[in-house]
């Protein structure tokens, strides 16, 4: 095919060093210096996951913010048996309380010590990850002073 | 109260704050009924009771308490949505459209 159209801009044009035009289009780089709200998300969750003190060995904890009226606990580890299990905890953001669901589980509003660690582990989440990861105040919102 | 999450925002029934149910004074919805027809009536009835009656159970200090606990769910689930607003916000500022 290149030959081809050499040999048809030769004759037409005459020259036999003229220069092919380039048919193929030129590779745009993807731009990666910012990242998909999906890697924010998951940046958040490394921050989350040890709000919680250590995470014991084997495991992998996760705990973050989804939207605005959701947040996810996620934990994996392994059992005596070998096996691997997961449990994936829902908390959802309601006029009236704040509810969790979990797989197999009952849904119930948050109450007594549990509400008042979700309420602290929550603004420690959002105060690390507007600093460490937006750079920001967290009361503010403004952009930190490097 | 039932323990679970789901009802410990309800206010109080009455045999929960120690209200004893009273009979109603109507005397003619309950005339052909026996006394003890009546007893058995008034317990059922209880539940039912007008809510002038009911003032004084809110002023118990369970129901003050289960009022207490719908403010802090309420407060807490504006403060919550505020927290997750911002980081929202966070997130489509920082992230790649």
């Amino acid at each position: 095919m290149a030959d081809f159209l050499k040999k048809t801009f030769e004759l037409l044009v005459g020259n036999e060093d003229v220069m092919l035009p380039s048919f193929s289009l030129p590779k745009k780089p993807r731009s990666r210096s910012k990242p998909t709200k999906r890697e924010l998300i998951q940046m958040e969750s490394e921050i989350g996951g040890k709000l919680f003190g250590p995470v014991p060995r084997g495991h992998r904890r996760e705990f973050f913010n989804l939207d605005p009226d959701t947040w996810i606990w996620h934990e994996e580890w392994t059992d005596g048996s070998g096996r691997r299990r997961t449990s994936t905890t829902r908390y959802e953001i309601h006029d009236n309380g704040i509810l969790k669901a979990q797989e197999g589980a009952r849904y119930n509003f948050l109450e007594a010590q549990e509400l008042d660690n979700f309420i602290i582990a929550t603004r420690l989440y959002y105060e690390q990850v507007s600093r460490e990861i937006y750079k920001c105040d967290p009361q503010t919102g403004q952009p930190l002073v490097a | 109260m039932p323990q679970n999450g789901n009802t410990i925002y309800a206010l109080p029934t009455n045999s929960e704050v120690g209200v004893e149910a009273s009979l109603p004074h109507e005397e003619s919805a309950y005339s052909g009924y026996s006394d003890s027809r009546r007893g058995a009536v008034s317990t059922d009835q209880a539940e039912g009771t007008p809510i002038d009656r009911n003032v004084d159970l809110l002023k118990s200090q369970q129901a003050r308490e289960a009022i207490s606990l719908i403010d802090q769910g309420v407060e807490q689930s504006y403060l919550q949505r505020i927290i997750g607003q911002r980081l929202n916000e966070l997130r489509d500022r920082t992230a790649l459209n």
